[in-house]
């Protein structure tokens, strides 16, 4: 049943329906917003990003075919235009990795049996500098390997290992420090 | 590598069906995102910037085109005027000479306008020249032409319509235009007809 509205939807995006393009905004945007949030620097950002991805949906809905998971179809274009939006800034984006990202000695403290919401984990993230949000983001959340990471963003293998393993170290001390100040509030 | 996998699986099922709310402002923006990619792009059912381009095109080269016929018919015009006033009909050959000194002669679609004085006279005609309204010389606006000569009877192929012009008026051709320059008046040693 619920296939038959999707595919129904789907056709009426296909014929320009704007009924179903808000069906399908509305179902959605969502779970594409958290996608792009976890790629850019900010909201506003997002939101563009968003828009992108909804254009690109609409106007390459007629290449879907209903052969494979719709929300997947709909996931690999926001990755794909995050990332095309992650190279067209590349510049400004490799000028922040090296000013902000400071990799202390210190052994980060354990994180790994700690609980953390959503928007603590979004929090970290979003402070990291673009370029290790994005290998991060493609290695351990969509789960692709570092040579079609380095394909993808036109880096070496090498480098895509070292972003991940900065990217963690960073989000280690982050969640570190949240979880610190959680502490000291219960006490 | 455990602790690894267990931070990496703790991002992965966290964040993995994140939705936050979307701000309003976002939709709006998209559809009007979505506007612009569908109108930017060809498509045979909808008004879209193809024809735009197209209309606009098409409005200029009307538009120029439309002005070459204004200044065209504005030319031809003149000389339609000359044609109605004086030699309507008529086969002539025009030789101006101007008033003052310093000759200047133009030679325009066969028929000769001489400004100043003739360097050798006026000419003979051999034979008469139809005067279609597309041949006719561009006379000045405003410029009042004389000419002195008489209808030429003597081949016997006077035009009738010849005979609309008078005596008085045949001396005098006026080329009407809006605005017109300060009026010079020119001699015309021949005419005929």
């Amino acid at each position: 049943m619920q296939m038959d509205v999707q595919k129904e939807m789907i056709q009426g995006c296909v014929k320009g329906s704007k009924k179903a393009q808000d069906m399908l905004y509305k179902k959605h945007a969502s779970l594409l917003y958290g996608i792009c949030l976890r790629y850019t620097k900010n909201r506003m950002e997002a939101q563009d990003v968003l828009q992108e991805v909804f254009v690109k949906i609409y106007n390459n809905i007629h290449t879907y075919h209903h052969d494979g998971s719709f929300e997947g179809w709909l996931r690999r274009i926001a990755v794909n235009t995050s990332i095309t939006n992650y190279r067209k800034n590349l510049k400004h984006a490799y000028q922040a990795d090296v000013d902000v990202v400071l990799v202390g000695k210190d052994e980060p403290m354990a994180v790994e049996d700690l609980e953390f919401t959503a928007e603590e984990m979004m929090t970290c993230i979003e402070k990291l500098p673009t370029g290790y949000k994005t290998v991060f983001n493609l290695y351990v959340i969509e789960g692709f390997l570092h040579k079609e990471i380095a394909d993808m963003l036109g880096v070496d293998v090498n480098t895509s290992k070292s972003q991940l393993s900065r990217a963690k170290i960073y989000l280690q001390r982050e969640l570190a420090a949240i979880s610190r100040v959680k502490m000291a509030s219960v006490s | 590598m455990m602790k690894e996998d267990r931070l990496y699986n703790q991002f992965r099922h966290t964040l993995a069906d994140y939705s936050p709310t979307v701000p309003e402002s976002a939709y709006k923006g998209m559809r009007r995102k979505l506007w612009l990619s569908q109108f930017l792009k060809f498509n045979a059912s909808s008004f879209n910037a193809w024809y735009l381009g197209a209309a606009l095109i098409a409005g200029l080269g009307y538009g120029t085109l439309r002005n070459d016929t204004v200044v065209a018919q504005s030319a031809k015009q003149d000389r339609i005027d000359l044609l109605m006033t004086n030699t309507a009909g008529m086969q002539a050959q025009i030789q101006c000479v101007a008033d003052g000194a310093g000759a200047q002669h133009e030679t325009l679609c066969k028929v000769d306008i001489c400004k100043g004085h003739p360097a050798n006279g006026p000419r003979p005609i051999e034979h008469a020249i139809q005067i279609p309204a597309e041949v006719l010389p561009p006379l000045e606006a405003g410029v009042v032409y004389q000419t002195n000569a008489e209808p030429n009877t003597a081949n016997g192929t006077v035009d009738p319509q010849a005979q609309e012009i008078k005596p008085e008026e045949k001396n005098e051709i006026v080329v009407k235009q809006p605005n017109p320059k300060p009026k010079r008046k020119y001699k015309v040693d021949s005419f005929q007809k």
